[in-house]
């Protein structure tokens, strides 16, 4: 007897991340590398011609960019600490501890850089 | 009766004998505070349109046969209690299976690329007469959490890059091939890991995570393929430097 099936298969279409919250989240994280480009551009100007770097990161426009690029990374760092336990099969203490200590020394890094920086402006 | 509640639920249907695509039916069900999806599915069945097709089984999160997508969510069917969709309910099948009829979806592939993890203990030599083959609490531990999955296919559902992808051998497949690479009793390590650093394996998994995030059974599949992703990597970095050193003493020997 020939076969009644017909299996119908959904199509996944371009738009498939806009279905859910969560996918979402996960487009805007992975979107922050376009940002991550964005800076290696620029330091590559620094590299090699510091004139224009310096009259380039005074642009307002570019300003703007630097300071989105700014939020990227933070957003960038709270879901990269987030996902650190997933790589590490440890006692979950350890990985609360981890993570705890890798904020702080981001933090901590943070402000050291902020103040060296603050002190030879 | 006087005082039953009742709520009017979309569900998708499919008859492959007639439709030439799923189409969304209402149906007005009584429910309490104690009523699940999947009790509802079986009210409609049992009073509305007898020839409404889902699987199910044990109706207790234990057999993982009756997932389905609420409102666009993997959810199992008897873990859906309806108090928590009063605003509105649309039951399609799992996504990113071919639908086969109504609420049912076909899983063949899904089954095979858990065969293929091979997910049973391999290359243990031990006889019955070698007595029980122990384990510490520890060695339990780095697994446990991975032998929990009952195969009901939501990471799949979950998981976009098995949309994009049906060759992607996906979250529960690998989870489970993880799950025995802990085992501490198993030695068919090297044989799974040719499957996970295949074309098709953990590679493809870009870590949406929403596998993890949708598992009635807590298992975090996402960690188990970020775990193997590192694996892969150390396995890859060992062959290169094997390689440069085979190539060295090969050069010696010339």
């Amino acid at each position: 007897m020939a076969t009644k099936r017909k299996p119908y298969i959904r199509e996944v279409n371009a738009g498939w991340w806009k279905k859910l919250p969560f996918y979402r989240d996960y487009m805007l994280r992975e979107g922050t590398s376009v940002f991550a480009v964005w800076v290696s551009v620029v330091l590559l100007v620094a590299l090699l011609s510091p004139d224009t770097f310096m009259s380039l990161v005074k642009n307002p426009l570019v300003i703007i960019l630097n300071l989105a690029a700014f939020l990227a990374s933070l957003l960038h760092t709270k879901t990269w600490y987030a996902l650190v336990p997933k790589i590490l099969n440890l006692p979950e203490a350890i990985l609360k501890r981890l993570v705890q200590t890798l904020w702080g020394l981001t933090i901590g890094v943070s402000v050291v850089v902020l103040a060296l920086a603050a002190a030879s402006y | 009766m006087a005082d039953t509640k009742t709520m009017t639920i979309k569900i998708s249907r499919y008859n492959p004998e007639k439709d030439g695509e799923p189409h969304l039916e209402l149906y007005t069900i009584p429910w309490s505070e104690k009523t699940v999806l999947l009790d509802a599915l079986q009210y409609i069945k049992d009073n509305l349109s007898p020839d409404l097709s889902f699987r199910s089984s044990c109706r207790m999160t234990i057999c993982g046969s009756c997932g389905v997508m609420i409102n666009g969510v993997p959810k199992l069917a008897c873990k859906a209690p309806l108090r928590e969709y009063q605003e509105g309910l649309t039951v399609e099948p799992l996504a990113n299976f071919p639908i086969e009829r109504d609420l049912v979806v076909d899983l063949t592939h899904f089954m095979e690329y858990i065969q293929a993890l091979k997910p049973y203990i391999l290359g243990n030599i031990r006889r019955p007469s070698d007595g029980p083959n122990k384990q510490t609490p520890e060695e339990i531990a780095k697994y446990h959490k991975y032998s929990m999955c009952i195969n009901c296919g939501l990471c799949y559902a979950a998981c976009p890059q098995f949309g994009l992808n049906p060759k992607f051998l996906g979250p529960a497949a690998i989870t489970l091939g993880r799950r025995y690479n802990l085992d501490s009793r198993d030695k068919g390590k090297s044989e799974r890991m040719e499957k996970i650093n295949s074309e098709n394996g953990v590679w493809g998994c870009t870590l949406v995570g929403y596998c993890s995030e949708v598992c009635p059974k807590h298992v975090d599949p996402a960690a188990a393929l970020q775990q193997c992703k590192v694996d892969s990597a150390l396995e890859f970095a060992a062959s290169v430097l094997n390689c440069k050193k085979k190539e060295a003493s090969h050069g010696n020997k010339a």
